[in-house]
C-alpha cells in the first residue's frame, strides 16, 4: 500500500455534503486507502452545509469554498489587468476555434488570492472582448443579461482558478468542471500530477441541466454549455490520467481532448461479500424495489407510474422505495401525493435512508428509472445479491444489462419498464441464471479491492514516491 | 438643478413675458447664488448709502466680500456632499428625513461658522469706525448668516415655488438696504453692516420656513451625513477645490499688492477686485443658457440613456449613448457661444464701459482679462456639473485641483514677479487648463459610460 502520500481530493457538488453515488464513492476510496493522507476540496453551491459522511481519519484537511460567494481579491496580477484581459482573449479565442487552450500564461499571471474579474473589466480590451461576444450572439437581446451572464461564468472560473489549494503530492478531481479546473490550475502552479476520475461526464449532465432549466435563455444555453465544454476540455488535457467508468464514457472523453494513452477505465466497485452474503428469503407477494434518493434525477415519479401499471397486473405487489426523502422536500410531496392519487398508499413505502441488504433479502426485482446514471453502484450491489434487474438505458446501465432489452427501457418509459417487471415475475426460473451469470460478473470485474488497489497503485506512481503504474 | 430649467422651458412654450421675467430672475437667484446678489448689493449700497458709511466705506465692503470668500472657501465641499444628501433623500421621497438633514446641517454650520467667524475678533478698529465692538458682532453675524445661506441655497432649489424664492431674496435684500440706511445712520458704518447682515439673516429664516412646509424635521442626525462624507469624498474635495479655484487669484493678489484696511487684517486691491467681481457677474447669461437649455436637454437624455441601459440591446443602447453626447455637444457649443458673444462684446467695450461704471481708475486690462477668463470659467462650471451628473467625482476633483493649481501657481509667480499687468492671467490660465482637463475627462467618460455603469453595477 502507498505510504507517505498526500492527495488533495476535489470534490464539486457532492461528499461530504450530499449522498450519492459518488459520495459514497469517495467516502470509499477513502476508507479504502487508510495510508494515504487526504486533504479534501470541497466546491459547494452554498455555505454551511450539513456533513452527510463522517469523514475518515485519514482526511487531514478540508476546505469548502462556496462558488458564487463574492472573493476579495488578496494579490495583485503578475503583469497588469492588460496583459491578463490579452491572455483571456487569447484562451476564448482559442475555445472559439476548438483548437486546445492554454492555460499557463493565464495561471501564470494569477497568483493564488487574486481574483481578477471586476478589476479586468475595467481594461478596455475586456470590453470589447464582451461587447464583440455580444454582437455575434446576442444581438436583439438585452445586452445587460448578456454581461451579468459572462460576468457570472467568468467569475466562478476565475474564482477556482485563484483559489490557493492545499498543499500535496498530487491532485485527484472527481470530476472535471470546476473541480478539475481547480486541479488543473494546481498542477500548473506547482507541477504536480493531477488524476481525474470520472463517473459521468461532466459536461453531459450540466448541458443536461441547462437545457432543462427554463431561466436560461436561448442564447445563454450556448454559451454556458461552451463554457462547460471548454473547462472539461482543459481539464482532459492537462490530466496526467484520466479514469471514465466504462468505455463508452473512455471514448468520449478521448473525442473531448484526453490523450488515448492517457485515457482508462476503472470500473465502480463494491463490497462483494458484503451483498454475496445476504440469504434470500421469499417473501408473500411479489416485491419491486428502488434504491435511490428522492430526486428528480431518480425520476421517482416514473417508478410510481410504473408501480400503478404494475399494480394493475400484478395484484398483491409491494413498491419499496428506499433511499433518502430529505434532499428534495418539494419533489417528495409530490411523489407522496401521486401514490395517494394513484391510489397506491397500501402497497407503495417510502422507507428513508435504510440498510438496503435488509431489502435485498426479499425484493424480487430491483427497478431503476434515473433519467440520468453512470455505472449505478445499486445495479452492482443487486448482481452481487442475486436480484434481477429492470433499468432505464443511461450511463453504463446497458452494458452492465448485457444489452438486455428485455430489461431495458427508455427513460420515461414507464410501460416498458412495466412490461420488464412483468417479465421477470413470470419467469422465474430464467432469472434465477440471469442473476447468477451477473453475480459472476460482479465477482469478476466490479470488485472494490481491486479498483481501490489500483488507485492506490496510481497514486503511489503520480506522486513519484514508487514503481510506475502499469496502466 | 435641473428643475428651474424645465419651468423656464414650460413658461417659455406658454408665453407670458411677466411669469417668464419671474422664472428667469428665480433662476438667476438660484443657479447664480448670492453671490451675485450681494456683488450687484456692494455696489448698490456704496453708490446710495451716502453718509451711512462715510466713516469706512472700503472697510464695509471688504467685510461682505470676506464673508462669502471664506464661507465658500472654508465650508463649499460641504456643501456639495449635503447637496448629495438631501437629493438622495427626496429621490427616495424622505422628505422628513430630507428635512432633519437641512436642520442638522444648518445647525452643524452655524456653530463652526460661529466659530470660524471668531478669526475677526483680532480686529482692532478703534479710530476706524466709531462702534467697533458692534461693527465686529455685526461682522460675526453677517458671516454666520452668509454660511446658512448657502445651505439653504443647496436646498432651496428643490424647492418648486420658484416665484416665492424670488421674492423671499427681493424681500430680504431689501431689507438689507433698508436696514443699512436706518442703522448706519444711527451707528454709522456698524449701523449700516448690522442693518445689511440683519437683511440677511431675515433672508435665511424665510428661505428656511418656506421648506419647512414640504420638509418638516423629525429629529436631528449627524451621522449618516458623516457616512455621506466618507463616501462622497471626492466630491467634497471637488467643492471645496472649486471654490479654492476660483478665489485663489484674488487672495494671494489682495496679500500680495492690496491695502490693508486700518485696524483689520483685511487687505482690498480695487485694481484687480472690481474688475473680476463685475466680470464675475457676466456669467449670468452663460448659467441661464446651461440651465434652460443646455441642462434641459441633456438630462432627459440621460434617464433615457440610464434606462435603457439595463432593458435593451447594445445597439439600442449606443444610440441612446450618443443621442446624449450629441445633446450635450450642441448645448456646451450653443452656451460657449452666448458667452462668447457677451464676453467679446465686453471686452471690446470694456474701455469705456469700465470708467463709466468705475471711474477712471479702473484697470481696464485687467477687465479685459478676467472677462476673458470669465468664459472659460463658465465653461469649466458646466463641463463639473456634467461631471457631477456621470459622477464621476473624482474626476471632478482632478479638474478642479488643476484649475487651483495653475491659478495658485501663476498668482504666486505674478506676485512674486510684481507685475500688476498680469492681473487675470493667473485665472485665465487656470480656467483653460481646468477645461481641458475636464473636457477630455468628461469626452471619454461619455464614450465608455456604458462600460462605466457596469463596472460600478459590479461593485455595488
Amino acid at each position: 500500500m502507498p505510504e507517505g502520500i498526500t492527495v488533495c481530493l476535489l470534490v464539486e457538488g457532492s461528499y461530504p455534503f450530499i449522498t450519492g453515488g459518488v459520495s459514497a464513492w469517495v467516502q470509499e476510496l477513502i476508507a479504502a486507502l487508510p495510508h494515504v493522507l487526504f486533504k479534501l476540496f470541497t466546491i459547494s453551491p452554498a455555505a454551511k452545509q450539513v456533513l452527510r459522511y463522517e469523514l475518515p481519519q485519514n482526511v487531514v484537511a478540508h476546505r469548502d469554498i462556496v462558488l458564487n460567494e463574492k472573493a476579495r481579491s488578496r494579490g495583485r496580477l503578475a503583469g497588469g489587468r492588460a496583459a491578463f484581459v490579452t491572455a483571456i482573449r487569447a484562451m476564448h479565442a482559442a475555445f472559439a476555434s476548438q483548437s486546445d487552450p492554454c492555460l499557463e500564461e493565464v495561471v501564470a499571471l494569477m497568483p493564488p488570492g487574486s481574483f481578477p474579474f471586476e478589476d479586468s473589466v475595467r481594461e478596455e480590451e475586456a470590453w470589447e472582448m464582451i461587447v464583440t461576444a455580444n454582437a455575434e450572439h446576442n444581438p436583439v437581446y438585452p445586452f445587460s443579461e448578456y454581461f451579468w451572464s459572462w460576468k457570472s461564468s467568468h467569475d466562478m472560473v476565475l474564482r477556482i482558478m485563484a483559489e490557493e489549494l492545499p498543499e500535496a503530492d498530487l491532485f485527484h478531481a472527481v470530476c472535471t468542471g470546476y473541480a478539475g479546473l481547480a486541479a488543473v490550475t494546481a498542477k500548473l502552479r506547482t507541477g504536480r500530477a493531477f488524476l481525474l476520475t470520472e463517473h459521468g461526464l461532466y459536461h453531459k449532465e450540466r448541458e443536461m441541466e441547462i437545457k432543462r432549466a427554463q431561466f436560461v435563455k436561448g442564447y445563454q444555453r450556448d454559451m454556458w454549455i461552451a463554457m462547460y465544454n471548454g473547462i472539461s476540455r482543459l481539464s482532459y488535457r492537462y490530466a496526467d490520467v484520466v479514469v471514465s467508468l466504462f468505455e463508452q464514457n473512455r471514448r468520449r472523453q478521448i473525442e473531448m481532448g484526453a490523450d488515448e494513452d492517457k485515457a482508462t477505465v476503472i470500473p465502480n466497485g463494491i463490497d462483494i461479500p458484503r451483498f454475496s452474503s445476504i440469504v434470500r428469503r421469499k417473501r408473500d407477494g411479489f416485491h419491486v424495489g428502488l434504491v435511490g434518493r428522492v430526486v428528480p434525477i431518480k425520476d421517482i415519479k416514473t417508478y410510481i407510474l410504473t408501480a400503478k401499471i404494475v399494480a394493475g397486473w400484478i395484484p398483491g405487489t409491494t413498491f419499496w422505495c428506499i433511499g433518502p426523502i430529505d434532499e428534495d422536500q418539494a419533489y417528495f410531496e409530490d411523489c407522496r401525493s401521486l401514490v395517494e392519487s394513484f391510489q397506491l398508499t397500501d402497497s407503495f413505502k417510502f422507507t428513508g435512508k435504510a440498510d438496503v441488504r435488509s431489502f435485498y433479502e426479499f425484493l424480487d426485482v430491483l427497478l431503476l428509472t434515473s433519467v440520468r446514471e453512470a455505472q449505478p453502484l445499486v445495479i452492482l450491489e443487486a448482481f452481487a445479491a442475486g436480484l434481477p434487474v429492470v433499468s432505464t438505458r443511461v450511463g453504463n446501465v446497458p452494458e452492465l444489462l448485457d444489452y438486455d432489452e428485455r430489461f431495458l427501457a427508455s427513460s420515461k418509459d414507464a410501460e416498458k419498464l412495466a412490461l420488464a417487471v412483468r417479465y421477470v415475475h413470470g419467469h422465474p426460473d430464467e432469472m434465477r441464471a440471469v442473476s447468477a451469470k451477473n453475480r459472476d460478473k460482479v465477482d469478476r470485474f466490479y470488485d472494490k479491492t481491486e479498483v481501490f488497489r489500483r488507485y492506490g497503485a496510481m497514486y503511489t506512481t503520480l506522486s513519484g514516491k514508487g514503481a510506475e503504474w502499469p496502466g | 438643478m435641473a428643475g428651474i430649467g424645465f419651468e423656464l422651458k414650460r413658461v417659455l412654450r406658454q408665453g407670458g413675458v411677466l411669469r417668464f421675467i419671474g422664472v428667469s430672475l428665480a433662476g438667476t437667484a438660484v443657479v447664480a447664488g448670492p453671490w451675485l446678489l450681494s456683488v450687484l448689493g456692494i455696489f448698490l449700497i456704496q453708490r446710495y448709502a451716502g453718509t451711512a458709511l462715510a466713516e469706512a466705506p472700503v472697510l464695509f465692503s471688504a467685510v461682505i466680500v470676506y464673508s462669502y470668500a471664506f464661507s465658500l472657501i472654508l465650508f463649499s465641499g460641504l456643501h456639495y456632499v449635503f447637496t448629495r444628501q438631501v437629493s438622495d433623500l427626496i429621490y427616495d421621497e424622505k422628505n422628513r428625513e430630507a428635512g432633519s438633514a437641512l436642520l442638522s446641517f444648518l445647525l452643524v454650520t452655524l456653530v463652526l461658522a460661529a466659530a470660524a467667524g471668531c478669526g475677526l475678533l483680532p480686529m482692532r478698529l478703534q479710530g476706524t469706525v466709531s462702534h467697533p465692538l458692534l461693527f465686529i458682532l455685526a461682522a460675526e453675524l453677517l458671516f454666520v448668516a452668509t454660511c446658512a445661506n448657502w445651505v439653504l441655497m443647496s436646498f432651496i432649489s428643490l424647492l418648486r415655488s420658484y416665484t416665492g424664492i424670488l421674492m423671499t431674496y427681493l424681500a430680504g435684500s431689501f431689507i438689507s438696504f433698508l436696514c443699512t440706511f436706518l442703522l448706519g445712520r444711527a451707528w454709522a458704518t456698524a449701523g449700516a453692516l448690522l442693518g445689511y447682515a440683519a437683511g440677511q439673516w431675515l433672508a435665511a429664516i424665510a428661505l428656511y420656513a418656506m421648506t419647512l412646509a414640504r420638509f418638516r424635521p423629525s429629529r436631528l442626525f449627524f451621522r449618516s451625513f458623516l457616512s455621506y462624507l466618507s463616501r462622497y469624498r471626492m466630491l467634497f474635495l471637488a467643492g471645496l477645490l472649486y471654490a479654492w479655484a476660483t478665489w485663489a487669484d484674488k487672495v494671494v493678489f489682495w496679500f500680495a499688492f492690496g491695502t490693508r484696511i486700518g485696524g483689520s487684517w483685511f487687505r482690498v486691491f480695487d485694481s484687480y477686485d472690481i474688475p473680476i467681481f463685475f466680470a464675475i457677474l457676466t456669467l449670468v447669461p452663460s448659467l441661464i443658457y446651461f440651465t434652460i437649455e443646455t441642462e434641459t436637454s441633456f438630462y432627459p437624455r440621460l434617464r433615457e440613456f440610464l434606462r435603457c441601459v439595463n432593458s435593451e440591446p447594445f445597439q439600442k443602447i449606443q444610440e441612446k449613448k450618443y443621442a446624449m453626447i450629441r445633446s450635450l455637444g450642441t448645448g456646451l457649443r450653443g452656451q460657449a457661444v452666448l458667452q462668447a458673444i457677451v464676453s467679446a462684446v465686453l471686452i471690446l467695450t470694456a474701455p469705456i464701459l469700465g470708467p463709466t461704471l468705475f471711474g477712471q481708475g479702473v484697470n481696464v486690462p485687467a477687465l479685459q482679462i478676467t472677462l476673458g477668463a470669465v468664459f472659460f470659467h463658465s465653461l469649466f462650471l458646466s463641463l463639473l456639473i456634467f461631471l457631477f451628473y456621470l459622477e464621476m467625482y473624482g474626476k471632478a476633483a482632478i479638474s478642479t485641483l488643476v484649475f487651483f493649481s495653475v491659478n495658485l501657481a501663476a498668482s504666486v509667480g505674478i506676485a512674486l514677479l510684481g507685475s500688476t499687468k498680469l492681473l487675470g492671467t493667473s485665472y485665465l490660465a487656470g480656467g483653460i487648463a481646468g477645461d481641458l482637463v475636464a473636457a477630455v475627462f468628461l469626452v471619454r467618460s461619455l464614450k465608455r459610460f456604458d462600460h462605466i455603469l457596469f463596472i460600478r453595477a459590479m461593485r455595488s
